[in-house]
């Protein structure tokens, strides 16, 4: 695997991670102020994410030839620094679960009505244990050819629908909310996007290791646009309300297109770019998760816990779906889930930046000892 | 031995794999053959149990394209009726006594019978938005005066079924503005306003002379639809209904025009001296190509005033009085003319909406929410007591641009 | 044991003819020299050019041979070789070479006098151009090479000669400029090559399978030809070829994924053209593996997704057809594949009949008689017809359509997009001799990139492929020193 990621593979990746988190279940109607804003919260959360995520990058720019896992174990020590590690290995795992439970229900819901979630669900894991064993080029390589496939047809849908669209339900701009509630609502959006995981265990492939900050700057602003034209588009097309009311609303608004008497009921052909996304993403973490326990436990059989990691992911999930349908916790987010993801983004980095700024005088020393590790 | 081993893991994995797939049944598919496709739904109240009515395509007549022709398609349409508490449990009533099952996502129609809607909607549509199949782009009528299933036995003219004859004349929307076109998702993107009261289209049964000299021994008259007009919702129960020219005015005021005919007395005194051959009829007819509308409001003193300013690109489509239509000045008192009908249009229904029906349903209050937003935060909540006390003033623009192919009508003689 | 030559002509002859085995077609001729010596010719019937052999070289001995130790100097044939061991004689002797023993000599002579029936070089039957050069390989190699030499003139064109097979024998050749070649992928390829055993080589696709990078895979990786210009047009670019005695198919190495869809015309034409072609190249390949899949899946999950008039004619054109729409398409593909496999093996003159009767009857009789509907007809005849215009990757094809059928057919169009995911990514994941198979779409490669879709003229693409080159000689239109 002595194969170099180019910057390009990587914006491509995190841009799509950022769109997929609010593409299925649109949980930015619902942060607050919650009405015609929200666009106005979009652009503001930029500067908000990137304030959350300085701790990360600043950690990413200084061992740029670890990824999380490994420096976090040469700042915390090593026991703690596998604890951490492993809590981030569950972490991971958490959030592919969530994603594919997403994913899960919005096939059940709407395209596949009767086919049990077992077949689904395996289906599903089977083929992102296959993407991730096959490794991070590859994995990287397809993206690059899917994604930007992916994208244009996001902006051939969101313009398609222009006859459905009604522009005048985004006025009056900033009157109905104020500047608290906006600040609120872009924090809880910054919040969400944790996206700036995959750059991190990825920066010791990575072929240019300076440019780490404006790998992370570029694909925040794109996939920020991105997300501002569907989320645009969905609000004005189904209006506000009725955006809240619906479960999967790009979708609904998909099946609204209706132009030029040709493209009519095109929502195939959003399907599959629809799952590759999604696959994407769940593939993703998958993989993440499975890289940091790979270096939590140095010595294993090759690529064991993948398969454990990935029927960990599809039980839990089945359990989820079938047993115990917590549809809807899903929307509007809970308090705890924002703790939960503001814990790991930028409170753990926060405290090991601390800590690597107090005990920087005993690293130089054992650089210069060459001592490392 | 390992590669056997792990080759043989491989085997009983595609195995077991392929054999929970094909010989279970959990793969959940439909077939067509299976299904019954509905293309209008009409919901009626009776008693205080909702019936629904299907109208099912049925595919075993024709079984080419070629012979579909209209007269000899006596049966290619079937029905369906259910009942039941809620519509979930009148569709599910009907698999009890149809061959096959249901499948509504290719209807495109919902039509509300009067009694249903003078009733309240509401409480009935949740399934058309929670479930999957159907569609939100149905258009929403109300049958005036009858049950839906009487609307939907009537056959179209050249279609193939009443859902589709009702859905090609909302179609023609553009050819004749006079009717409103309102689908069940453009229904609930303005629902939420507290201002809003919506207005959806209307369907009447009409009886016409049959012309085919053929058919008139049997049956003399038969039945037409015709959608002229709109039905204005209080909430979600039936008010009262807007008549032609009303929703014609109405589609002005709320920007709705994508064409149509304005027809008008010809004013008097341009024939003076002119070389009239034959009568002189009464009426100019021109026809919108594009037309815009803005509307602001102004608060003076406490006081809403509303502008509502239309702007419209039209062509002359028919002149019937001798005029010479050639001289720009002639044109300019025709744009004239045409203004001051759309004006009184507009008023009229502005007066329907505020006197008689008492109630905003032109969104003239979202107007107030958009461009005055202090103020509708005070006064959103008394909006329908406030609404019939504005007042409003109509300013239309027309040019009219294009005059056909020749330039002044028969019954003039040009001057050297 | 090693049998040497011997003085006696007779023992020698016994020896050769044991050798031999006693085959019919080992001609033994005797002769008297003019220094009064025994001489014994010895080669093998219809491999050496008679007349060459008897005004050459026997006429020169009989006639004016002075002394045993002249015979070089006697005989017009350039190119002798000495040789003392007898296992030294048969293998040269079943390439055209004639052997001669003179008495009391020690030592036997081995001329090559080789020259036997070939076919004419001609236009090659799978791969027709309507403008350009129509000469194809043929079947003897060292015409093959001819050919190769006449169009690169140029003294670093390299040919390197091994002898692969156990039994037969057969020599391949690699063939490569030096300079532009990537060292790395020409160390990988003789170290693979050296690795074959195999009995015999029949063709170069025997050779592929055992040097191939991922045998299990339905992709080749390596790509073959039967034009010389095409073959010198991948060896400009860096590629090495492969010739192989006895079989016109030249094989080059490696191979990506876009030379799918290149053809020698899109080059010779004008470029607008050539971009037409490939995108309806690009569009036949996703149709032939997609397009029946997709339909099915449509019209047994998704019957929403399907525009409402057409769902009108198709639910009015399929009563009474008594399968689902998955084993309708499986029945049509049946005829399908028979059809072609048949049509492969009709001798020319039922051809016409029977092609009629096939298409008659398979097509527009079962529609008729309500077996299947007559738009799964036209799906799976588009995607059948679709797959030949992407010649290199039939089996493929074939074989993926079926899978992503099967997959539609059982789970919708989930089925059919996990399908297509899995494909992509496997496509993604294969390299062929280190370069990796989705070069220059996947690691993203500008100059490459001129030649997928939009590709530009000849005159535009000045950079050869990054991945395939050596380092030094990206640039084309240059001379390349060669590395020392």
């Amino acid at each position: 695997m002595n194969e170099k990621v180019s910057s390009r593979q990587i914006i491509f990746l995190i841009i799509i991670n950022r769109i997929t988190t609010i593409l299925t279940v649109m949980s930015t109607i619902y942060m607050s102020p919650a009405n015609q804003d929200i666009w106005i919260i979009i652009i503001l959360s930029f500067f908000y994410t990137m304030l959350s995520s300085i701790p990360l990058l600043y950690l990413a720019n200084k061992f740029n030839d670890f990824t999380i896992i490994g420096y976090l174990e040469k700042i915390f020590g090593k026991v703690l620094g596998k604890g951490i590690g492993a809590l981030y290995g569950v972490f991971f795992g958490t959030i592919a679960i969530l994603f594919s439970y997403i994913t899960i229900q919005m096939i059940r819901s709407s395209f596949l009505t009767d086919t049990k979630p077992g077949m689904i669900i395996s289906v599903l894991i089977v083929i992102c244990v296959y993407i991730s064993s096959k490794g991070m080029g590859t994995m990287l390589s397809s993206g690059e050819l899917f994604i930007p496939i992916i994208l244009t047809s996001l902006i051939a849908f969101a313009f398609l629908g222009y006859k459905n669209i009604d522009l005048s339900l985004l006025l009056p701009v900033y009157k109905d909310s104020n500047f608290l509630d906006i600040n609120i609502g872009a924090i809880q959006l910054s919040l969400i996007f944790i996206d700036i995981y995959p750059l991190t265990v990825i920066v010791p492939k990575l072929e240019d290791k300076k440019h780490i900050n404006k790998i992370f700057v570029k694909s925040v602003c794109y996939s920020l646009l991105f997300v501002l034209m569907v989320v645009i588009v969905t609000q004005t097309g189904l209006g506000i309300e009725q955006a809240k009311h619906s479960n999967f609303p790009f979708l609904t608004y998909v099946r609204r297109i209706k132009a030029y008497s040709v493209f009519e009921r095109i929502e195939s052909v959003y399907t599959i770019m629809w799952i590759s996304a999604m696959i994407i993403k769940i593939t993703t973490y998958i993989y993440l998760s499975y890289q940091s326990f790979k270096e939590i436990f140095r010595k294993q059989k090759k690529g064991i816990s993948l398969y454990i990691i990935g029927a960990l992911v599809g039980l839990t999930t089945y359990y989820l779906a079938e047993i115990n349908p917590m549809m809807v916790e899903i929307k509007p987010i809970q308090l705890s889930e924002y703790i939960y993801y503001f814990i790991f983004k930028t409170l753990i980095p926060l405290i090991a930046l601390v800590v690597y700024l107090f005990r920087r005088k005993s690293f130089e020393k054992q650089e210069r000892l060459g001592n490392f590790r | 031995m390992r590669k056997l081993i792990k080759k043989n893991k491989i085997i009983i994995l595609a195995y077991i794999l392929m054999s929970s797939i094909l010989l279970t049944s959990c793969i959940g598919s439909r077939e067509l053959q299976t299904l019954a496709i509905v293309t209008a739904i009409g919901l009626d109240r009776e008693g205080e149990e909702v019936l629904i009515t299907c109208e099912i395509i049925n595919p075993t007549t024709a079984s080419s394209l070629m012979s579909s022709s209209p007269t000899s398609s006596t049966n290619n349409i079937v029905f369906a009726q259910g009942k039941g508490r809620t519509v979930f449990e009148a569709i599910r009533d009907i698999p009890l006594h149809f061959d096959r099952k249901l499948f509504f996502s290719h209807s495109n129609v919902l039509i509300l019978g009067e009694e249903f809607a003078k009733r309240g909607i509401t409480e009935f549509m949740d399934i058309f938005l929670r479930d999957n199949e159907p569609r939100e782009n149905l258009y929403m009528v109300v049958a005036k005066g009858v049950m839906a299933y009487e609307i939907m036995g009537v056959r179209g003219e050249l279609s193939q079924s009443a859902g589709n004859y009702i859905y090609d004349i909302i179609e023609n929307f553009k050819y004749n503005g006079k009717c409103v076109e309102m689908t069940m998702s453009e229904y609930y993107r303005y629902y939420y306003d507290v201002s809003n009261e919506p207005v959806i289209g209307v369907v009447e049964k009409i009886e016409k002379k049959v012309i085919d000299e053929e058919r008139k021994k049997d049956t003399p008259t038969k039945y037409i639809l015709d959608i002229s007009g709109g039905a204005a919702l209080k909430r979600d129960y039936l008010l009262g209904y807007f008549s032609e020219d009303e929703i014609f005015g109405y589609n002005f005021i709320t920007n709705g025009i994508k064409g149509g005919l304005i027809t008008f007395k010809t004013p008097k005194g341009l024939t003076k001296g002119a070389a009239i051959i034959g009568k002189e009829g009464e009426f100019t007819s021109v026809e919108i190509f594009y037309a815009k509308t803005k509307r602001n409001i102004e608060i003076t003193e406490g006081k809403i005033l509303l502008n509502i300013d239309v702007k419209l690109r039209a062509g002359l489509g028919e002149e019937s009085k001798a005029v010479d239509v050639g001289n720009l000045e002639v044109i300019h008192i025709l744009e004239e003319a045409s203004s001051k009908e759309v004006k009184r249009l507009i008023s009229a229904t502005m007066d329907k909406g505020q006197k008689q029906f008492k109630q905003d349903n032109f969104s003239i209050g979202e107007i107030v929410h958009q461009q005055h937003p202090e103020v509708w935060k005070e006064i959103s909540k008394d909006w329908n007591s406030i609404f019939p006390e504005i007042s409003y003033k109509v300013n239309v623009e027309i040019d009219i641009v294009k005059t056909g192919i020749i330039n002044v009508p028969s019954n003039l003689r040009k001057r050297r | 044991m090693i049998i040497l030559i011997s003085n006696n002509i007779d023992r020698n002859r016994e020896e050769l003819k044991n050798i031999f085995n006693n085959t019919s077609d080992l001609i033994l001729y005797e002769f008297k020299t003019q220094s009064n010596h025994r001489a014994l010719v010895g080669y093998i019937d219809g491999l050496i050019d008679r007349s060459g052999l008897n005004d050459n070289l026997i006429k020169p001995l009989i006639e004016n041979l002075s002394s045993v130790k002249d015979v070089l100097s006697t005989v017009f044939i350039a190119g002798a070789k000495e040789v003392s061991k007898m296992e030294e004689i048969s293998f040269p002797m079943t390439l055209g070479n004639v052997v001669l023993f003179i008495e009391d000599m020690e030592r036997a002579y081995l001329f090559e006098l080789g020259f036997w029936e070939r076919r004419t070089v001609e236009e090659s039957g799978s791969e027709r151009v309507v403008r350009g050069p129509k000469e194809g390989f043929i079947e003897d190699i060292n015409v093959n090479k001819t050919l190769l030499r006449r169009i690169i003139r140029n003294n670093n064109l390299v040919f390197e000669d091994y002898t692969v097979g156990v039994q037969t024998n057969t020599q391949i050749s690699l063939v490569y400029i030096e300079g532009i070649a990537k060292q790395e992928i020409l160390d990988e390829l003789r170290r693979r090559i050296q690795k074959i055993t195999v009995d015999g080589i029949l063709d170069t696709a025997y050779i592929e399978r055992y040097i191939e990078d991922a045998p299990r895979t339905m992709i080749s990786t390596i790509g073959h030809t039967e034009k010389p210009d095409v073959a010198v047009g991948k060896i400009l670019e860096g590629r090495i070829a492969m010739l192989c005695d006895g079989t016109p198919d030249v094989l080059t190495v490696p191979k990506v994924f876009i030379e799918n869809l290149q053809t020698a015309e899109d080059y010779y034409s004008r470029p607008q053209y050539g971009i037409f072609l490939r995108i309806l190249r690009i569009f036949a390949l996703f149709t032939s593996i997609m397009l029946p899949g997709f339909f099915v899946a449509l019209k047994t999950f998704h019957q929403e997704m399907i525009p409402t008039k057409l769902l009108m004619s198709m639910a009015k054109n399929i009563e009474g057809v008594p399968f689902t729409a998955l084993i309708e398409a499986l029945l049509m593909i049946l005829f399908l594949e028979l059809i072609k496999e048949s049509g492969l093996r009709i001798p020319n003159n039922i051809g016409t009949a029977v092609t009629v009767v096939s298409g008659l009857v398979l097509g527009q009789t079962a529609v008729q008689a309500g077996l299947v509907g007559p738009i799964m007809v036209i799906v799976v005849a588009t995607a059948g017809i679709s797959e030949f215009i992407i010649p290199q990757q039939r089996e493929m094809i074939v074989i993926y359509r079926l899978i992503i059928l099967l997959l539609g057919g059982f789970l919708g169009l989930y089925g059919v997009a996990c399908g297509i995911i899995v494909f992509t990514v496997h496509l993604v994941s294969l390299k062929s001799f280190g370069v990796p198979y989705m070069y220059p779409i996947a690691p993203y490669d500008r100059e490459g990139m001129k030649d997928f879709i939009f590709l530009r003229s000849i005159k535009e693409m000045n950079y050869r492929p990054k991945a395939m080159t050596n380092n030094k000689a990206r640039k084309r239109n240059e001379k390349v020193d060669k590395e020392k």
